[in-house]
């Protein structure tokens, strides 16, 4: 089998839950280095896909590889140590301080006993000064803004400083300027470290401004895939989310946005 | 492991073989000891749970001199130690922590009561191994001796009709606990001659059953050991389940006062003295 | 689910009743009679002042039981609510006990104490959740804890006025025995009043359930009609209990029936609830009657009702929804956090004073004295206290940790009450089992009941409060097979009694070692999951996502907390709460990482358990109260101000 760096590999790879179908079988393949984006609507999927890739759930048919290994094989901190994944929702954190939480990213690393490393602590210095948490390091996590925990959490993943990112929603809870500085922080960080992403986004014009490959998914079925450019188009658009969107060109060199008419 | 009650009854005569000692300070654990303690004549230092044997055990008046050590299950050992007694009086129910005892004195444990057993021959036994242990020998032979008597006393007294027996108590309105073969008053009443109509109870704790129980034996003479619950004769007169009982509407119940359902040879001699006036007073 | 159709079920339960009542007709006729003329006259009387009294008691009680539930679920919004979860039963019962001992001319008017008692009661659990919006997990939790704490103040008032005998009787309770109709009549008028009452009310609550803004709007005065209607439901679940004790989850089953049957209508629902408490507690009784027949066991009514109830939460609990009010939650719970050190030093400091307390300050024949006389006695016992609260403390940590809730507890959680069976399990084999063979049934039991616990909530979605409902539950059935061994009677059940009071073991020297051993070789291993325990509270997806293996991880820490709590139990009893507050307490004043956190709670724990056990012990000196109790009654006032003041829960 053809084998370039540590690709995400889905053979057949599907998922019911109750007797309904959620995912069917998908064959495709994810390139690290690369920002994946999955659209669609509400109920298509999206989600689901991305916990299969992150081993939150496991595929009922077909396999999953990462590198050319099974997921199944991984032990957990080596898993955690190649994909890192964040949920739609956040869970509370407990009063810990930024700088705990994003130290917890490193348990992949040094695991429940090993000592914290200069390697581990210029890993959280990094992550923290990268999402610009500076100012907040010994804060509570709890007190702080949506827009500044989600920061947090993404801090933490790149604490992990695995070869994957895996977001769900990462900017649900936030407004438009925020949405983009946390998005552009991703899309970045793709670009710098050759890191791969899959991120689940309900903006379809975020997705066409920072991905450079996008997975549009409806009643668990992948419609169409393709480049920004392949996806903002009318007709592909249509039958995903109505009659009424249209395109407009965009300047510079992302192509489209997407109104309703 | 339980020990049988052949083992028991060996090492009973085993002790009373050993010669008399004086008394000294004696500590008392066990309520059937306590009461021959007292009944030998000798006042211990300090005895377990006074409050409540106060409630149930009306004579002999326990002297004012005595220590109450708290609970008999969870006797206070600190204060216990403190009175430096010289021996501590313990039956088989305790024997679980004898330990924590011989920690503070010489430990004398005599058995008093084992589930499926006639009482009255280990009650004997162990009543004269105390007074042999304490001095007071010829005073536990008379002990004995009294219970003899009136248990022979009960015998004559019985009417010869073969009617049988119940020893009971009532536990509230609606409840009565039934004294088994291997009860205090199950074995006076066996001994002298009565069916025990109580077919079993597991004596330690005596579970109460409902009223219609004692139906089950309309021909036998019930015995009542008191104390009677809350409200007392008047409640049983205006009870009238109580009142349609076999045994009370053909007037065979007697009413006795109270007795320390685990008592000695003591209660035992008095028990059989109170069943007899009842038995004459008919 | 599919609806049965309602008359079928009514139907069926009702031939069950007159099915139960009939073959225990049988048998007892058979029983009673003999050829003897006064027998016949006797069973024809038994069955006029006794059987058919208690039927009817059967039915009155549970119909009252349905209707105070009802009401309360009603005017709460709360699926679970009812009298023994809210604690009203216990406090009822805790009142009829201080006025048996204290003042038994006031007994003259039972239900009057009962109500006094009861209300006390609610009024408390409303008034810790007021600022919470009597949200239902919290007035769960807060009855819960109200009911444990009224419970161990009832034992704690036998044990002191020194009858053991009669302290069966509050854990049988629930006993349905007639001697006549007086019971059932008084009961029977109240239930009569209570249902105009509720007839009156219906309108104005179906207005209450649009919601308390609308009901306003309407022109309905929400704050008096709420008064009313819990008042009644409470003189209700008083009057029951004056009558035939703690009763549980007759007002649980009710209203599930009543949606098995498809009842929409709530006016239906509301009417049904009583109709379907007294079928239910007639099933319950009957059946108990005949298991007593066949079987000569007595179990008591009120332990066989928590024997159905506790499987029936557990079953309800993956279809509550609404436990949480979201609505209510959103401030973020921001606890101070101090560093470490200073704060453990002084935790340190006031175990000392504990220590110093206990060896030194104690009673005597002659009083009060202050010296280092009985150093031998009580170094014992001060270390093996010290080190089993230790131990509590350190379980409730990884309890808390583990479920990512404050609120849980090797107590809440009936990892005590666990234990406990398992002992029985042991007793009830051989009666005179050894140390070790205790210790380990203790330890079987309380694993096996984590690992139930933590089974059943995985199932169904690792929810906090769902964990908390299903220990409440697993907790109640627990003690009711706990409560059946003790009123047995038999060698086995006054062992029991004895753990239960928090006697089973002499503290001596090599115990204390034991003890000792056990703590010092559980806390580097539970210091070894310091990570893992602040990762787990983040919950399971991000456990994962961060590399933790947790199935693993869940496996080895419920096995430390199951040890530490078997051990701990041994010496403390069951229900110290010490494994509840040691954690809170630590974390309260500022402990936040794991590794400061189970060290804090251990040094509260042992303080709290040592200072708790001098108490028991000086209080009604030279008699020794259970520690369990007292730990319970300053625990219970410790989370009811906790709440009342609605920091974190």
């Amino acid at each position: 089998m053809e084998q370039n760096g540590p690709d995400f590999a889905l053979d057949g790879a599907g998922f019911s839950a109750g007797g309904r179908r959620i995912l069917s079988p998908l064959a495709l393949r994810l390139a690290v280095g690369h920002l994946h984006a999955l659209v669609g609507p509400n109920g298509s999927g999206k989600s689901t896909f991305l916990k299969l890739l992150a081993r939150q759930i496991a595929p009922d048919a077909g396999t999953i590889r990462l590198g050319g290994r099974l997921l199944p094989s991984f032990g957990s901190r080596a898993f955690a140590r190649e994909v890192a994944f964040m949920p739609q929702f956040t869970p509370a954190t407990d009063g810990m301080t930024v700088q705990e939480l994003v130290s917890l990213g490193r348990f992949a690393w040094h695991g429940a006993l090993g000592r914290s490393s200069p390697r581990d602590k210029a890993a959280v210095r990094e992550a923290i000064e990268r999402c610009d948490l500076t100012a907040f390091v010994h804060r509570p996590v709890d007190a702080l803004s949506g827009g500044e925990r989600q920061r947090v959490w993404i801090a933490m993943m790149l604490a992990q400083q695995s070869r994957w990112l895996l977001l769900d929603e990462p900017t649900s809870a936030l407004d438009a300027g925020h949405q983009v500085e946390i998005l552009d922080l991703v899309a970045s960080l793709a670009r710098e470290r050759g890191v791969g992403v899959v991120a689940v986004l309900h903006d379809i014009n975020m997705a066409a401004r920072i991905a450079d490959d996008i997975l549009a998914l409806d009643g668990g079925n992948l419609v169409f895939r393709g480049g920004p450019a392949d996806v903002m188009r009318p007709e592909v658009l249509r039958p995903l989310f109505g009659p009424h969107v249209d395109v407009l060109p965009a300047e510079g060199s992302r192509p489209a946005v997407v109104y309703m008419r | 492991m339980q020990p049988n009650r052949r083992q028991f009854l060996a090492l009973a005569a085993l002790l009373a073989a050993r010669p008399a000692r004086a008394a000294g300070r004696l500590a008392v654990i066990d309520w059937a000891l306590l009461e021959t303690t007292l009944a030998l004549g000798v006042v211990p230092a300090a005895a377990a749970e006074l409050k409540q044997y106060a409630r149930i055990v009306s004579e002999p008046i326990m002297p004012q001199s005595v220590i109450d050590l708290g609970l008999r299950g969870n006797p206070n050992l600190e204060l216990l130690s403190n009175l430096t007694p010289d021996l501590i009086v313990i039956s088989n129910f305790y024997d679980y922590r004898r330990a924590s005892f011989e920690r503070i004195a010489e430990v004398l444990s005599l058995p008093v009561y084992l589930t499926g057993e006639p009482c009255l021959p280990i009650l004997r036994h162990s009543t004269l191994a105390l007074g042999q242990r304490i001095g007071r020998p010829e005073q536990a032979e008379r002990l004995v001796t009294a219970l003899d008597a009136a248990i022979a006393d009960l015998r004559l007294a019985r009417r010869p009709d073969g009617r049988p027996a119940m020893a009971i108590n009532l536990g509230d309105r609606r409840h009565v606990r039934l004294f088994g073969g291997d009860t205090l008053f199950g074995g006076v009443l066996s001994a002298a001659g009565y069916r025990n109509a109580v077919a079993d109870t597991r004596y330690s704790m005596t579970a109460p059953v409902g009223l219609e129980a004692l139906a089950r034996e309309a021909e036998a003479e019930l015995f009542v050991i008191g104390p009677l619950p809350p409200g007392g004769g008047d409640a049983l007169a205006g009870n009238a389940l109580w009142q349609a009982l076999p045994q009370v509407a053909a007037g065979r119940v007697h009413l006795l006062p109270a007795l320390d359902h685990f008592g000695g040879v003591a209660t035992a001699t008095r028990f059989a003295k109170l069943v007899v006036g009842g038995a004459a007073a008919r | 689910m599919k609806a049965l159709p309602a008359s079928w079920l009514v139907v069926a339960a009702v031939a069950a009743v007159v099915a139960l009542a009939a073959a225990n007709h049988v048998m007892l006729i058979d029983a009673v009679s003999t050829e003897a003329a006064g027998n016949r006259a006797f069973a024809a009387i038994f069955v006029a002042r006794a059987e058919l009294p208690r039927l009817a008691m059967a039915l009155v009680a549970g119909a009252a039981l349905g209707l105070s539930s009802a009401l309360l679920q009603r005017v709460l919004r709360n699926p679970l609510a009812e009298p023994a979860t809210l604690g009203l039963s216990a406090g009822a019962q805790l009142a009829l006990v201080i006025a048996t001992v204290a003042l038994p001319a006031a007994m003259a008017y039972p239900v009057a104490v009962a109500f006094a008692g009861a209300a006390a009661t609610a009024l408390l659990v409303l008034a810790a959740t007021a600022r919470r919006r009597f949200e239902p997990l919290a007035v769960i939790l807060t009855g819960m804890m109200a009911s444990l704490t009224a419970t161990a103040g009832a034992a704690a008032v036998i044990l002191a006025s020194g009858d053991y005998m009669t302290g069966l009787f509050i854990w049988g309770g629930g006993d349905l025995t007639q001697d006549g109709w007086g019971p059932t009549l008084r009961l029977a008028a109240i239930l009569a009043v209570a249902s105009a009452g509720t007839l009156l009310a219906l309108r104005p609550l179906a207005l209450l359930a649009l919601g308390d803004a609308e009901a306003k709007a309407a022109g309905l005065a929400t704050g008096s009609l709420r008064l009313v209607v819990i008042a009644l439901a409470v003189w209700l679940a008083a009057a029951t209990t004056a009558e035939i004790g703690i009763v549980g989850f007759i007002g649980l089953a009710a209203p599930l029936m009543a949606r098995l049957t498809g009842i929409r209508s709530s006016t239906a629902r509301m009417a049904a609830a009583p109709v379907f408490g007294a079928l239910l507690l007639s099933l319950a009784d009957g059946a108990v009657q005949l298991a007593g027949h066949l079987t000569g066991l007595r179990i008591p009514t009120g332990a066989a009702t928590a024997l159905i109830g506790g499987p029936l939460i557990l079953a309800l609990v993956p279809r509550i929804a609404n436990l949480t009010r979201p609505d209510v939650l959103p401030t973020p719970t921001i606890l101070s956090r101090r560093s470490a050190g200073p704060v453990l030093a002084a935790l340190a400091i006031i175990l000392m004073g504990a220590i110093a307390t206990a060896l030194l300050a104690g009673r005597g024949a002659g009083g009060w004295h202050f010296d280092p006389a009985n150093m031998d006695w009580r170094l014992a016992r001060v270390s093996l206290l010290g080190a089993a609260g230790a131990l509590i403390g350190m379980a409730g940590t990884v309890v808390q940790r583990l479920t990512g809730n404050p609120m849980a507890s090797p107590e809440v959680l009936g990892v005590g009450v666990g234990a406990g069976a398992g002992l029985s399990v042991v007793l009830i084999t051989a009666p005179f089992a050894g140390l070790a063979a205790q210790a380990t049934g203790m330890m079987a039991g309380s694993v096996a009941t984590l690992s139930v616990l933590l089974a059943f909530v995985r199932r169904h979605g690792f929810g906090a409060e769902r964990l908390l409902i299903a220990g409440i539950a697993l907790g109640a059935l627990l003690s009711s097979i706990l409560t059946s061994v003790i009123t047995t009677g038999s060698p086995a059940g006054f062992r029991l009694l004895g753990w239960i009071s928090g006697s089973l073991i002499e503290p001596s020297a090599s115990m204390a070692m034991g003890m000792a051993v056990i703590l010092a070789g559980l806390t580097p291993l539970v210091l070894v999951y310091a990570r893992p325990l602040a990762i787990l509270p983040l919950g399971e997806t991000t456990a994962r996502a961060l590399g933790l293996a947790t199935t693993a991880t869940r496996f080895s820490l419920v096995l430390i907390a199951g040890a530490a709590t078997a051990a701990s139990t041994l010496a403390i009893g069951p229900m110290s709460f010490i494994g509840l507050i040691a954690p809170h307490l630590a974390r309260s004043l500022g402990l936040g990482r794991p590794a400061a956190h189970l060290i804090g709670a251990m040094l509260s724990g042992a303080a709290l358990t040592i200072w708790a056990d001098w108490l028991a012990r000086m209080v009604a000196f030279p008699y020794q109260l259970p520690l369990g109790l007292f730990a319970a009654l300053i625990g219970g006032g410790y989370l009811a101000v906790r709440f009342a003041r609605g920091s974190h829960a």
